[in-house]
């Protein structure tokens, strides 16, 4: 059930000059199964089309609806192979748990997350399974590697460089993003990783995931910042530093 | 011989009402003999220290300052709150760590009821 695809690509063979994005991945360069998991919390504007776009370069495509109460869940199943909806709201760690477990339990070889809130460019997705088909076990979609970090405000961006910077110092890393939710990861990898808490799930994730040896790679992905989000605000400003605490305790705790 | 005043009554009154509690659940198996041990133990010592304390032929009360004295804590009256504040410390200690198993169970319940009607939906889209 996995391995079978729904969608055979109609343009298999022709020659295209543009990106790599026409075709599934796993017609092209691999066997591997691919899940993709869209964690969403009130992204009714948006899901249909993170899943449409998406669907065209894996398997299957699973939303884990996160409790939302603006119509995510009906859209969802609309357009999506699957929808695992929570009774209650997890958050974004307890969300993306979920959709492990849903790669893991159906025997994927390979599971590509990306959000619903079209932050992501699903476009970019063969270029993460081209890692994990390169021996990659953790495939992240950076922002820092192209330009799109500079719409980011001041302080968010200080922040991921803070978190980063932590992570690389202390994992013994080399990576720009630690807080992207743009992945691609192998159920195997997944399989062997305990439950993320709710918040900075990233930053633990990459830290275990590191910590227990598994190979862990960068590639560059256009991410501009939410549409909605407001560019510079004393809340978030204020917010960072017990952060930056709490992270760092974890970092140097987490075992 | 006893000099009951209303401090007593009220720590032999609450020292009876956790063995009973306790006692209740434990035979009802809603809680677990090391949480019984514990707050039947706490129980007893409460009795101890009431009736032991309004009895006027021991002077309980003398007899824990001079034993904490003897521990190397300088004044008796202050070692008696230093270590009932160790056990309380001890119980919430306790109490937290259950907690955090407790949400953790909940949120794995929560998936599993979610991943299951999943896979109910699942099985219906195969058949048509
Ligand atoms: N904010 C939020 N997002 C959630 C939750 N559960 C799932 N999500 C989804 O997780 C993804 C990432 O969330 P977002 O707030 O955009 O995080 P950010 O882009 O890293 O700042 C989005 O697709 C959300 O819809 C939740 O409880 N809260
Ligand atoms: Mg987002």
């Amino acid at each position: 059930m996995a391995t079978q695809s729904t969608r055979t690509a109609t343009d298999n063979d022709t020659p295209s000059d543009d990106r790599d994005t026409a075709r599934p991945m796993h017609d092209r360069d691999t066997e591997l199964s691919v899940l993709a998991i869209v964690p969403a919390y009130n992204e009714a504007g948006t899901i249909a089309d993170v899943v449409a776009e998406t669907s065209r370069y894996v398997d299957k495509v699973v939303v884990i609806d996160d409790a939302s109460t603006d119509g995510t869940e009906s859209r969802a199943r609309e357009v999506a192979d699957g929808v695992v909806s929570h009774p209650r709201n997890m958050g974004v760690g307890g969300a993306v748990h979920t959709g492990y477990l849903v790669g893991v339990r159906e025997e994927f070889d390979v599971v590509v997350q990306i959000d619903g809130d079209g932050q992501h460019d699903p476009a970019d997705i063969p270029r993460l399974l081209e890692r994990i088909a390169d021996g990659a076990d953790m495939v992240i979609g950076s922002r820092f590697l192209n330009d799109s970090y500079r719409e980011y405000s001041l302080v968010r961006r200080a922040g991921i460089r803070f978190f980063t910077w932590e992570v690389n110092a202390l994992a013994g890393l080399d990576i720009t993003d630690v807080t992207s939710g743009f992945r691609a990861y192998t159920t195997a990898l997944l399989a062997d990783l305990s439950r993320p808490e709710n918040s900075h799930w990233a930053l633990e994730q990459t830290l275990e995931a590191s910590r227990k040896g598994y190979r862990i790679v960068e590639v560059s992905t256009p991410m501009p910042p939410e549409t909605d989000g407001s560019q510079f605000d004393l809340g978030t400003f204020l917010k960072y530093p017990p952060r930056m605490i709490k992270t760092t305790m974890k970092v140097l705790l987490f075992r | 011989m006893f000099g009951f005043s209303a401090i007593h009554v009220i720590g032999i009154v609450a020292g009876l009402a956790l063995l009973y509690q306790s006692y209740r659940l434990v035979a009802a198996r809603k809680e677990g003999i090391f949480e019984f041990l514990l707050w039947a133990g706490f129980g007893v010592g409460l009795l101890v220290i009431s009736i032991g304390s309004a009895l006027e032929t021991v002077d309980l009360l003398a007899a824990l300052e001079g034993g904490l004295s003897a521990l190397g804590f300088a004044r008796g009256t202050d070692s008696i709150f230093f270590v009932s504040n160790l056990l309380l410390l001890f119980v919430v200690f306790y109490t937290y760590v259950q907690l955090v198993e407790s949400r953790r169970q909940l949120s794995d319940l929560t998936q599993e009821l979610a991943l299951l009607r999943y896979d109910l939906e699942q099985r219906t889209d195969d058949e048509d």
